[in-house]
C-alpha cells in the first residue's frame, strides 16, 4: 500500500509538473515581446524631440516646393541612421549642438525653432552659418561648424542613394530627371521568340 | 611556420608594384606581392555614390577603412590634427588588389619630353626642389608603349601637336566626343587651340579578354562593373600569377624593411589576415606603396646604418610631397548638354602644358567627369546660395546643363612638403602612422591662375554664361590621389632617394617603383608614368639578374 | 535492523534520483511545448508583433494584397526546423543585445523558399513562370557556353538574374574569363532560380488585393496604352539598394532610334521590363537587351502583348488585328518573326515600308480606321 501511495503521489507530481510546464512555457512566451529595452520613438540616436528638431532643419536646407523636400524624402532617417554608424564621431556634436539651437532659438525668439515661422527660421540659421550666433551659447561646437555638418548630411541625405535611409522613392533623382536604376545593355542577342 | 624565402618581395599590388611583380615573375625570379587590402569589384559598393573613392562621407569604398587606419595633418599655424582615410587631407590611395586602378578615372597619359626636364628648361624658382629626372622621356618611352599595350590603352593623337613622339600607336581607337566635348571642340576651333581624345585605360573596344566600355554614368571612384576599365588587377597581376612564380598574399599590412647591420635588406616583416606578425625574407625587396606609404614605410624601417629610416640619412625620404593643383572653370550652358552615357571627360588641350610666357610649365585641360547628384550640391558660383530653396533650384535647374573644364597643374616641389611619421599617433597595429605637412608653392597658384584664365576663354567661346573659376588655396601640402615625389630618383646621393634605376642609394637590393620616384609630376594624370616606371624598375631588376647580379651583400 | 535505514546498492541510489529527474524532464519539457504551442495556436496578431522588430513589417502586410493572409503561410511556423528555432533564437538575442541591423535583407535561400510559398497559392502563375524564360535557373544563364565567349562573367550580370544571390561574381563562378570550362563554386548554387518572384513583386508594400471586376474592365481596353490593370506589389528589387522600388517610382527610359527620340508607353508595367531589357548608354532601339517597339508597334506596352507571367504573345495578336490594323490581312501569316524565327522582320521594330518600300498598295475593299 505504501507503493501505491508513492505511485500516486509520483503521477500527481508529474501532473502538476506538465501543467505548471505549460503555463510557465505560456506565460514566458508571452513576455517575449517585452524583453530587452523598448525604445523612446523609431530612433537609433536621436529622442523623439531632436529628431523633430533636426527634421524641421533640414526641411529648411532643402524646402519642398512642386518637388519633396527633405522631410518628405526621409533625410531624417538619413542622419540618424549613419550617426549610429560611419558619423558616430559626430553625435556628440549633433547633440551639443541641438541644445545650443534650442537655446539660441529661446534667447533670441522666446520660442521653440519648430513653432517659429519660415523666415525667422531661415534668419537664425543664416546666423548659424555665418558663425553670427551668440557666442556664451555656441562655445563647442561653434554655430558654422554645427550647421555645416548638419547642411552636409542633408545634402547627402537628399542626393545620396536611398539603401543609407534617406532619398525615399528616388525623390531627388526624379527631380533631376536622371534615369534610376540603370542597367545599361551590351550585347544583342536574336529573339527568341517573334 | 616560417614563409620560404624568395628572389623578391613586392610591397603593394597598385600600379607600380603590379607592374613590377610581373616583369619580375615572367623573367623567372620567385615573387611574393603583398597587398594591405583585397580583390574587390563592382559589387562591393556598385554605384552608390556617398561610399565611393570619390566621394567618401560614408567611407571609402576600396579602402583604407576608418577603423583601422589613420595619419595626423600638421595644420598651417603648427598645431595637429588627427584624419581618418575618409577625411580630407588623408591624402588616400585605395586599399585593394590594383589600389586606385580599380577605381580611377583611368586617364593614361604620358608626360612631356620637357616634365623630365623642368629645371632645364625654366629654372629653379625660389623656395623650390625643382629639378630634372635622371632620365629623359626617350628612357621611359619604350615602357610607356608595354604598359599601353599590356594594360590597355585607347586614344589617339593625331590632332595633338604637343604629343610625345611615339614608336607605336596605343592599340585601341580614341572614345567618341560627348555633346559637351562637340561644343568644346567647337569654341577651341575659334581659339586656335587643338583638342584631341583623352587617352584613357579603359576598352573602347574589345581588349585582354574584356568587353568594351559601356559608359556608366558613374565611373571615377568606381570599380567597373563588366571589367572594361584596365587597371594592375585585371591585366599584369593575373599574368604574374598565371607564371606560377609569384604569390600574392592579401590583408598583408608591412611594418617595416628589415636591413642587416650591413645596411643590405632581408626581406619584409607584415601583420597577416589574422594581425600576426610574419617575416619574408628575400633576395630584394621592391616598395610600391604609394608616395605616402612608401616614405612612411622607409621611415619606419630604422637600422644601425639607417637611424633614421632605410635610405634616409639626408633626409631626403618624405620629402617633395607633391599632386597636382587643379583648377578650372565651370559655367552655365543655355541647353542642357547632359547625356546620360558617362564618364564625362573626353576632349583634351595640351596647348598649356609648356611654353607659357613668364610661368613654369602648366596643365593640360579638359572636361570633367560626370558629377553625381551629391558632388553637384557643392559646385556653385562663389557666393551661390549653399542651402535653402535657392541652392535645390539651382541643383533641378542647372544640373544638365553645367560644363566644367578642369586641369591639374604641375606643381613646384617644395622641401617642406613631406611625410614624416608621427612619434606618438599609431593605427591598428601599433605602427607609427604618417604625419602631412607643409605648404604648396606659390607659383603654383600663379600658374592655376593663368590656366583659369584658359578654362573661362573657353567657356566663353562655348556661349556659357555665368562662368566662375576656382584656383587652390596655400594651407597644407597637396598630394590626394596623384601624390608622388617623396622618394625622388637622382644621381647625387645628398639630394635624392634613388638612383635613376629605383634603386635606394646605399642599399643595392631595396627598390622603390611607385610615384614616390617622380621628381616632378607633369601637368597630367600620373598613373601612366607610373605604370611605365614599373617596367623600367622592373626590367632594370631583371636584366641585372639574368646578368648574374642576385643583389647578395 | 540497521541494513534497511541506509542505501547501499547503486540501485536504490538510481532510484532516489529518477523521481525528482523524471519531474524536472516533464516540467522542462511541458515549458517548452507549452510554448511552442502558445506561438502555434495563438493568431499572428498576437505573436509574431510582439516584438516591435516586427511592427512596421507587419503593418506593411496588412495593408497589403495579402493582408487576409496570416504571416505563418509565408513565413512558415517558428518551430517547424531546427532553423527555424534557431533563427528565433538569434532574434531574442539580438533585441537583448539591441545589435541594430540595417537593410535587413532575405538570404537567397528565404527568396527561394517564399517562391515556394507563392506557388501553394498561385499554382498557374507558377507554372507559367517557370515555363518562361524568366523560369531559368543559374545553370540555364551562368554555363552558357557560347554566351560567356562573348560576353565574360561580371557583377553586372547579378544585377538582372542573379539579383539576390550573396556574393560577388568572383563568389559564383569560376574562371572569369571568356575560356571556360565555367563551374560554379557552390554545385547546388546551379537548379536555383535566378528570376524568382520577388525580382518583380514586393510583397510588404501597401496596396489593394486582387478584384475580379476591376480585372474584366481592365482587360476590355487592353491593346492600348490606358492606364491597365497592374497589381499593387509590382516593384523591381533593385540589387543596388538591397530593396524594392515601386514601378512608378521607376524612370520612363529615353529611347532613340536613329536620332530620333521613340515614343515609349507610360504604362508602368513597361518600367519593369525595361530595367533588364536595357539599350547601351545613350539608349538606342535594338541595341543591348531592348525590346521597346519601334516601328508599327511603336508606343505600345510590352503588357499589352506578352502575359505577365509566361511572357507569351502569341495569343495577343487578335487583341488589335485585324479590327485595329491598318489594312485588314491576318498578320499571323505576314513574313514576321511570330510566323517564323528566322523571319527578317522583328515584331517589335517592323515597319510597313519594310515590305512595301514603294509605299504601301491600295487594296479594292480597306477596312477603315
Amino acid at each position: 500500500m505504501q507503493t501505491n501511495l508513492n505511485r500516486r503521489k509520483f503521477i500527481g507530481g508529474l501532473a502538476l509538473a506538465a501543467a505548471g510546464g505549460v503555463a510557465s512555457g505560456v506565460g514566458g512566451a508571452k513576455l517575449v515581446g517585452r524583453l530587452g529595452r523598448a525604445p523612446e520613438g523609431a530612433w537609433r540616436v536621436f529622442t523623439p524631440d531632436e529628431a523633430r528638431l533636426v527634421e524641421a532643419v533640414a526641411e529648411q536646407i532643402i524646402p519642398a516646393d512642386r518637388d519633396p523636400g527633405a522631410r518628405e524624402a526621409g533625410v531624417i532617417y538619413y542622419i540618424d541612421r549613419q550617426l549610429a554608424g560611419p558619423h558616430k564621431r559626430f553625435a556628440a556634436k549633433y547633440r551639443a549642438g541641438l541644445v545650443c539651437l534650442v537655446q539660441t532659438s529661446q534667447a533670441v525668439f522666446g520660442k521653440p525653432f519648430e513653432a517659429l515661422d519660415w523666415a525667422d527660421q531661415t534668419r537664425l540659421l543664416q546666423t548659424l552659418e555665418a558663425n553670427k550666433a551668440p557666442k556664451n551659447i555656441w562655445t563647442k561646437p561653434s554655430a558654422s561648424e554645427f550647421f555645416g555638418l548638419v547642411r552636409d548630411h542633408v545634402m547627402q541625405g537628399f542626393y545620396g542613394s536611398p539603401q543609407h535611409g534617406g532619398n525615399r522613392h528616388y525623390a531627388s533623382y526624379k527631380m533631376l530627371g536622371l534615369e534610376y536604376p540603370r542597367v545599361i545593355g551590351q550585347n544583342r542577342y536574336p529573339a527568341q521568340t517573334g | 611556420m616560417a614563409n620560404q624565402h624568395v628572389n623578391a618581395v613586392v610591397v603593394g599590388a597598385g600600379a607600380g608594384g603590379g607592374v613590377v611583380a610581373k616583369v619580375l615573375s615572367e623573367a623567372g625570379l620567385s615573387v611574393v606581392l603583398l597587398e594591405r587590402g583585397t580583390w574587390q569589384s563592382f559589387d562591393d559598393h556598385t554605384d552608390d555614390e556617398l561610399i565611393s573613392q570619390r566621394t567618401t562621407v560614408l567611407g571609402n569604398a576600396y579602402g583604407p577603412d576608418d577603423a583601422r587606419y589613420r595619419r595626423v595633418c600638421e595644420n598651417p599655424d603648427g598645431s595637429t590634427r588627427i584624419v581618418l582615410p575618409s577625411e580630407g587631407g588623408y591624402n588616400n590611395v585605395a586599399a585593394c588588389v590594383g589600389s586606385g586602378t580599380l577605381s580611377y578615372g583611368a586617364m593614361a597619359w604620358r608626360f612631356m619630353p620637357q616634365d623630365f626636364k623642368m629645371r632645364s628648361t625654366y629654372g629653379c624658382p625660389d623656395g623650390s626642389t625643382l629639378d630634372d629626372w635622371p632620365l629623359t622621356y626617350e628612357d621611359l618611352e619604350p615602357c610607356y608603349e608595354r604598359a599601353e599595350w599590356e594594360i590597355g590603352v585607347a586614344g589617339d593623337d593625331s590632332t595633338n601637336p604637343f604629343a610625345a613622339p611615339r614608336r607605336k600607336p596605343r592599340p585601341m581607337p580614341a572614345f567618341p566626343y560627348n555633346k559637351e566635348a562637340r561644343l568644346l571642340v567647337q569654341a577651341a576651333e575659334q581659339l586656335k587651340w587643338h583638342p584631341f581624345p583623352v587617352p584613357m585605360l579603359r576598352n573602347s573596344i574589345p581588349y585582354g579578354g574584356r568587353p568594351q566600355c559601356i559608359h556608366m554614368r558613374s565611373c571615377v571612384g568606381f570599380a567597373c562593373p563588366i571589367n572594361a576599365k584596365c587597371g594592375t588587377q585585371n591585366t599584369v597581376i593575373p599574368a604574374a600569377l598565371a607564371t606560377g612564380h609569384c604569390e600574392l598574399r592579401t590583408n598583408a599590412v608591412v611594418s617595416e624593411v628589415v636591413l642587416d647591420e650591413r645596411g643590405h635588406a632581408r626581406g619584409v616583416r607584415y601583420f597577416d589576415s589574422h594581425d600576426r606578425l610574419q617575416e619574408q625574407t628575400a633576395d630584394l625587396v621592391v616598395v610600391s606603396a604609394s608616395a605616402t606609404e612608401t616614405a612612411r614605410l622607409l621611415l619606419n624601417s630604422k637600422s644601425k646604418l639607417f637611424p633614421n629610416g632605410a635610405g634616409n640619412n639626408n633626409d631626403w625620404v618624405g620629402r617633395n610631397l607633391q599632386g597636382h593643383a587643379y583648377c578650372g572653370a565651370e559655367g552655365l550652358m543655355a541647353d542642357e548638354i547632359y547625356e546620360e552615357a558617362g564618364p564625362g571627360a573626353c576632349v583634351a588641350f595640351s596647348d598649356f602644358n609648356h611654353g607659357n610666357s613668364g610661368l613654369r610649365g602648366g596643365a593640360m585641360l579638359c572636361n570633367e567627369f560626370i558629377a553625381l547628384p551629391y558632388l553637384y550640391t557643392g559646385i556653385r558660383p562663389p557666393g551661390a546660395p549653399r542651402w535653402g530653396l535657392a541652392h535645390k533650384e539651382f541643383q533641378r535647374r542647372n544640373y544638365k546643363r553645367t560644363i566644367r573644364v578642369k586641369g591639374p597643374v604641375q606643381e613646384m616641389p617644395v622641401f617642406e612638403s613631406r611625410v614624416r611619421v608621427d612619434p606618438a599617433v599609431k593605427d591598428h597595429w601599433g605602427l607609427p602612422v604618417a604625419r602631412l605637412s607643409g605648404r604648396r608653392h606659390p607659383h603654383d597658384v600663379e600658374i592655376a591662375k593663368f590656366m583659369v584664365e584658359k578654362a573661362a576663354q573657353l567657356l566663353r567661346a562655348t556661349g556659357a554664361a555665368d562662368i566662375w573659376t576656382s584656383v587652390p588655396g596655400t594651407g597644407g601640402p597637396s598630394g590626394g590621389q596623384h601624390q608622388a615625389g617623396t622618394c625622388r630618383m637622382g644621381n647625387d646621393p645628398k639630394t635624392s632617394v634613388t638612383n635613376r634605376h629605383g634603386q635606394v642609394h646605399g642599399i643595392d637590393n631595396l627598390f622603390v617603383a611607385d610615384g614616390s620616384l617622380n621628381v616632378t609630376n607633369g601637368g597630367f594624370n600620373p598613373v601612366l608614368t607610373i605604370m611605365a616606371l614599373g617596367y623600367w624598375v622592373g626590367g632594370y631588376i631583371a636584366k641585372e639578374w639574368k646578368g648574374g647580379a642576385h643583389f647578395h651583400a | 535492523m540497521p541494513e534497511q535505514t541506509q542505501p547501499t546498492s547503486g540501485k536504490d541510489r538510481r532510484s532516489r534520483y529518477t523521481g525528482p529527474a523524471a519531474l524536472v524532464a516533464v516540467f522542462m519539457l511541458s515549458t517548452v511545448l507549452g510554448g511552442i504551442g502558445y506561438f502555434e495556436l495563438t493568431p499572428s496578431e498576437k505573436t509574431c508583433i510582439s516584438c516591435h522588430e516586427i511592427i512596421v513589417a507587419y503593418e506593411q502586410s496588412t495593408n497589403s494584397v495579402h493582408r487576409d493572409v496570416s504571416c505563418k503561410e509565408c513565413h512558415g511556423h517558428s518551430a517547424d526546423s531546427m532553423h527555424a528555432v534557431r533563427e528565433n533564437a538569434k532574434r531574442i538575442f539580438y533585441h537583448l543585445t539591441e545589435t541594430r541591423h540595417d537593410n535587413i535583407r532575405l538570404s537567397e535561400e528565404q527568396v527561394v523558399r517564399i517562391t515556394q510559398a507563392c506557388r501553394d497559392c498561385h499554382e498557374r502563375e507558377f507554372a507559367h513562370w517557370q515555363q518562361s524564360g524568366h523560369g531559368t535557373n543559374y545553370a540555364g544563364i551562368f554555363l552558357d557556353a557560347k554566351h560567356n565567349r562573348t560576353e565574360q562573367p561580371a557583377d553586372q550580370c547579378l544585377l538582372c538574374h542573379g539579383m539576390f544571390f550573396e556574393g560577388k561574381m568572383a563568389d559564383l563562378l569560376t574562371p572569369l574569363d571568356t575560356k571556360g570550362p565555367w563551374s560554379f563554386k557552390k554545385p547546388e548554387t546551379a537548379t536555383r532560380p535566378v528570376i524568382p518572384c520577388l525580382a518583380c513583386h514586393q510583397l510588404h508594400a501597401h496596396g489593394q488585393p486582387f478584384r475580379r471586376a476591376a480585372v474584366v474592365q481592365a482587360r476590355a481596353s487592353a491593346g492600348t496604352n490606358q492606364p491597365a490593370f497592374r497589381r499593387d506589389t509590382l516593384a523591381f528589387y533593385v540589387r543596388q539598394e538591397g530593396a524594392h522600388f515601386a514601378i512608378d517610382d521607376l524612370a520612363v527610359p529615353k529611347i532613340v532610334d536613329r536620332g530620333r527620340a521613340v515614343k515609349v508607353a507610360t504604362d508602368p508595367r513597361q518600367r519593369l521590363c525595361t530595367q533588364c531589357h536595357a539599350p547601351n548608354a545613350y539608349g538606342e532601339a535594338g541595341t543591348g537587351d531592348d525590346r521597346t517597339p519601334t516601328g508599327v508597334h511603336e508606343g505600345l506596352s510590352c503588357a499589352a502583348c506578352h502575359a505577365p507571367h509566361s511572357n507569351d504573345a502569341r495569343a495577343a495578336c487578335a487583341l488589335c488585328h485585324p479590327a485595329r490594323s491598318s489594312c485588314g490581312l491576318d498578320v499571323r501569316t505576314m513574313d514576321t518573326t511570330f510566323r517564323a524565327r528566322a523571319s527578317k522582320h522583328n515584331i517589335h521594330t517592323m515597319r510597313c515600308l519594310d515590305c512595301h518600300p514603294t509605299g504601301v498598295p491600295k487594296r479594292a475593299s480597306q477596312a477603315s480606321h
